[in-house]
């Protein structure tokens, strides 16, 4: 299956490929759902988001624009469509935001990861929950708020702390 | 970028692998097809594959259904009315054509009192071919889930059997608009609805096609009778007490059978 490219398979599932369908699946559904799960522990909404992303994908396949990896496309929908659920089932009403990632992040996401990773291993844990949410996973403020479970403020602050933190590993 | 090993994938499965080494393994598996292989399970990806296929092979919502939903109505609901004769062609142009074939011959004759009768006998038995159309006709694929939907066959017919029914109303409703003197445009409505209900009251007891024999038999041989003794309009204000009363019976009876018809047999 690793012979098959990815963007191939898109193009396949845009003809109604059924069996393209699988492959895709069967190459992404298994990982995406292991981070999901250390992400949020409720196996029961994870199955669903699951369900979801890749009925997204089956629907409208043409959204992946070619750009980076159809991996990271993918964990984008899983993670967002998680976050819905998790807000329908707190009956919070959804609102869209732009992206909370600044330059200063991108800049730190373009780093080799080792290093990142290894930045970010030194900061406290309240304070990684945060970065993870925000800059690996690419969350805005809310959705990460939804995610974590704590006031906007809070994740607010944390960045606040996270990023001076940061620049002092930097400099 | 070096692949993590397999004890480092295994302990990212275990939830035994530090934040930092899950961070960087979560990272890696964006783009590395081999390792995703390695860290699959077989077994959940099937079920979940499954799943999954069943949804997509699920067809899409009719239109109707779709607008039924929106308008508020729940979708198993929406499913069985969507599924009925009203929303299939078929059965507006049988019902347009009968209307239009009585209104004819009613509109041929205006001088004759009696000019209005053929369009007056068939209106109110539409809706009640359209209640036996809703249930119980042999071949119809949801007649065989009917039989053995657990809903109830008596409220399956009512939900099917009031869409039908309104819509052979409504149409009933245009044609006798445009083909009656205003007088006598609506004197078949209550006779309409009574034998609607009638027929849906007597479905409790016999199959629905069975109770709309009856029930148009019942009409046809009042109407017969009034017009022999000179008095046609007679049947419009008797019918409706005679109809109630089959429905009295048919609920009486049904009470002491509660057993629900069933067309299946």
């Amino acid at each position: 299956m690793a012979d098959v490219d990815d963007s191939d398979l898109l193009a396949a599932i845009a003809r109604g490929d059924e069996e393209a369908m699988r492959h895709l699946h069967a190459e992404h559904a298994s990982w995406i759902r292991r981070r999901l799960l250390r992400r949020f522990e409720d196996g029961e909404l994870v199955e669903e988001a699951i369900q979801d992303t890749f009925m997204t994908v089956w629907h409208k396949p043409n959204a992946y624009r070619g750009e980076g990896e159809v991996g990271a496309w993918l964990w984008g929908i899983a993670i967002r469509r998680l976050i819905d659920l998790i807000r329908r089932r707190r009956r919070q009403p959804s609102t869209l935001v732009g992206s909370v990632r600044s330059a200063e992040d991108e800049a730190l996401v373009g780093l080799e990861f080792g290093e990142f990773a290894g930045i970010l291993e030194r900061l406290p844990q309240e304070l990684l929950g945060v970065v993870r949410a925000t800059i690996l996973d690419g969350l805005t403020t809310r959705e990460a708020a939804v995610l974590l479970g704590i006031p906007q403020g809070t994740v607010k602050t944390r960045m606040v702390r996270a990023r001076a933190l940061l620049r002092e590993e930097f400099g | 970028m070096t692949h993590p090993s397999r004890a480092e994938l295994r302990g990212y499965l275990t939830s035994e692998s530090s934040d930092f080494e899950a961070d960087t393994i979560e990272h890696h598996l964006v783009g590395c097809s081999s390792c995703r292989v390695e860290i699959r399970d077989g077994e959940w990806t099937n079920r979940s594959w499954r799943q999954l296929r069943t949804t997509i092979r699920t067809p899409p919502r009719s239109r109707p259904e779709r607008t039924l939903v929106t308008v508020g109505i729940p979708n198993h609901i929406a499913h069985l009315i969507a599924a009925s004769p009203a929303f299939r062609p078929a059965w507006w142009l049988s019902v347009a054509a009968a209307l239009v074939f009585a209104g004819i011959a009613a509109g041929a004759v205006t001088t004759n009192p009696l000019a209005s009768l053929p369009f007056l006998t068939v209106a109110p038995v539409l809706p009640v071919i359209g209640v036996a159309l809703a249930y119980g006709i042999p071949g119809d694929p949801l007649t065989q889930i009917a039989a053995v939907a657990p809903h109830g066959g008596f409220r399956l017919l009512l939900i099917r059997g009031l869409t039908v029914s309104a819509s052979s109303i409504a149409l009933a409703v245009l044609a006798a608009l445009f083909f009656l003197p205003p007088n006598a445009a609506f004197i078949w409505l209550i006779p309409s609805l009574a034998a609607t209900a009638a027929t849906l009251a007597l479905s409790i007891r016999m199959a629905a096609p069975v109770a709309a024999i009856v029930v148009v038999t019942i009409w046809i041989m009042l109407l017969g009778a009034t017009t022999i003794a000179g008095t046609p309009t007679d049947a419009f204000t008797i019918g409706p007490h005679l109809l109630v009363l089959a429905i009295a019976v048919a609920i009486v009876g049904g009470a002491r059978n509660s057993a629900p018809s069933s067309a299946a047999t």
